[in-house]
């Protein structure tokens, strides 16, 4: 059963205003995609690919053009209460995702004021669980922003999405600025929660290895449409060329020395 | 010594000093009229531009009025009317540069065309054209900066706002399900206000020179009341036979300005939370 369904949707925006110009430009065209529950999919594409118009649609931020997104089998309009408590999403820079004159648990605590009715004492307590679940600590409620470091804030990002205990989180190149350690203590995290809650993911990034380290499916998303879908095994082999350009950048665990500099060396 | 070398060396230092002056000139705004010697018009020609002394602190002016009087009761004028002004700015800035931020579109179009309007025109020209139509006084002299002001603090605020709505954490306030106006209330408007704090207390100042300025021109406050302005225009005549009568108003003027200087970047110190997280640890 599929939680989200894209169908044939296309979207653009238009560029151009005062000095040049006005012309439009398409970033999806006929775009087909279906997410199922609990399962977590990786959205791979380059840069202007349109990975996170494809992120903004998927959340009710903007409406396509054409086309059509359902969820559960009805069709999106806008962000109402009921979808936000089923998909939730995670930014790319942690730093501006929090208001920096509130506290971590106030942020955090900030959709279950307004999706939930849990009294504030029990909210409290939610949020100091989240905390825990997310590697920090439960004293770190009461912190602002700017006294944690980028990857404490991120996972108090990640807490921020799972407190409504959404069935989807969207994270929109989530662990692009943070380094190899945090990104793969990021995922092992969360792939704990994938397994205990059941929640599904869709992971937006450019690096391969971290769709293969977490993800079930892959998605290959270049010039506005899908170009590659297939399940993640280790030995997998992209096709389309914009694909294998991704595969290859991503680098051996090990470095290898090029046959050249060997063959100098036996010499 | 030790006072001084505080201020030029540390923050802190100059943030003490901020409030202590500040404090002090509220002080005596609200209570000059008890604190204060003589009575701040009484006219006794026979005591006139005496020299300072025990019985006058600071001496007497040409009509034989104590001027330390003076200062103290003129202090509640010249503070009262600047935070006047600054309030009325704000309240004018902060609604119309609001509305535009928030609603946006042609409504937005209009306002900021009609900030334009009053932009065009140097402050001080415009509060002179303002006060040839209202006619002179105080209340009229307040009514003309704030006109001739508000205008600056409706494009700031509009920036602000427009900055703020378009922030990733108003985005996530919105998937966090909040509403509308409950993200301008929690997320927008605090950060808006906080900034406009510094901006305003660092204008004070300025504030200040105008209402003083004017009344210098013989444009605001009336001659008999004590008013720091109107005490350097009524002894400009004595410039060169008796210059501490310029000097003692001048002073208090330059002091209460650079206290809220100081106050103003207390304020950016505190309200700034990158600068806040540093003071906390």
């Amino acid at each position: 059963m599929s939680l989200i369904q894209v169908r044939n949707v296309s979207h653009g925006y238009t560029a151009g205003g005062l000095f040049s110009k006005r012309h439009r430009i398409q970033v999806l065209s006929t775009l087909d995609l279906d997410l199922h529950e609990g399962q977590s999919l990786g959205l791979l594409g380059g840069s202007g690919s349109g990975k996170s118009t494809l992120a903004r649609l998927l959340m009710g931020l903007e409406t396509p053009d054409k086309g059509r997104i359902t969820f559960n089998g009805q069709t999106l309009q806008g962000l109402d209460p009921q979808f936000l408590q089923r998909v939730q999403m995670v930014f790319q820079d942690a730093l501006s995702a929090f208001n920096p004159q509130r506290t971590i648990g106030w942020s955090i605590a900030e959709p279950l004021r307004h999706l939930s009715n849990m009294p504030s004492d029990a909210c409290k307590a939610r949020v100091e669980q989240l905390l825990v679940n997310v590697k920090l600590l439960a004293s770190d409620h009461d912190k602002l922003p700017s006294q944690l470091s980028g990857g404490q804030l991120q996972r108090a990002g990640i807490a921020r999405a799972m407190a409504v205990n959404p069935q989807l989180i969207i994270l929109d190149e989530a662990l692009s600025n943070l380094d190899r350690v945090l990104q793969v203590q990021i995922l092992d995290l969360l792939t704990d929660v994938r397994r205990e809650s059941g929640t599904g993911f869709l992971l937006i990034t450019h690096d391969l290895s971290l769709v293969q380290r977490f993800c079930q499916r892959v998605v290959v998303l270049a010039e506005g449409s899908l170009v590659e879908d297939r399940e993640v095994t280790p030995r997998m082999r992209f096709e389309h060329p914009a694909a294998r350009t991704l595969q290859e950048a991503v680098l051996p665990a090990m470095p290898k020395a090029r046959q050249l500099q060997k063959a100098v060396l036996s010499v | 010594m030790n006072a001084l070398s505080t201020v030029l060396s540390g923050k802190k230092g100059g943030l003490r000093v901020g409030y202590v002056l500040v404090g002090v000139l509220l002080l005596l705004a609200l209570f000059g009229a008890w604190v204060a010697p003589y009575d701040a018009t009484l006219v006794n020609l026979d005591d006139r531009l005496l020299p300072a002394s025990t019985s006058h602190w600071l001496g007497t002016d040409h009509l034989g009025r104590d001027v330390l009087s003076r200062l103290i009761v003129g202090t509640q004028l010249s503070l009262g009317s600047v935070v006047l002004v600054l309030a009325l700015v704000l309240i004018l800035g902060v609604t119309i540069g609001g509305v535009a931020g928030i609603v946006g579109g042609k409504v937005d179009m209009f306002l900021m065309r009609l900030c334009d309007m009053f932009l065009t025109f140097p402050t001080l020209v415009l509060a002179f054209f303002l006060i040839a139509l209202l006619g002179t006084g105080l209340t009229n002299v307040i009514i003309a900066i704030a006109l001739s002001h508000w205008a600056w603090y409706a494009r700031m605020v509009r920036g602000m706002v427009l900055a703020q709505r378009n922030r990733d954490y108003v985005l996530a306030s919105r998937l966090a399900g909040a509403s509308r106006l409950t993200r301008l209330r929690q997320h927008v408007m605090p950060n808006v206000v906080g900034q406009l704090l510094v901006l305003a207390s660092m204008d004070i100042g300025h504030m200040m020179l105008h209402v003083s300025g004017l009344s210098f021109l013989g444009l605001g406050v009336s001659p008999p009341t004590p008013e720091w302005g109107v005490m350097i225009n009524d002894s400009k005549e004595f410039i060169w036979t008796h210059p501490q009568l310029l000097l003692w108003p001048g002073l208090m003027i330059f002091i209460s300005v650079m206290a809220f200087n100081l106050l103003g970047d207390a304020l950016r110190d505190r309200l700034d939370p990158s600068v806040l997280a540093e003071i906390k640890e």
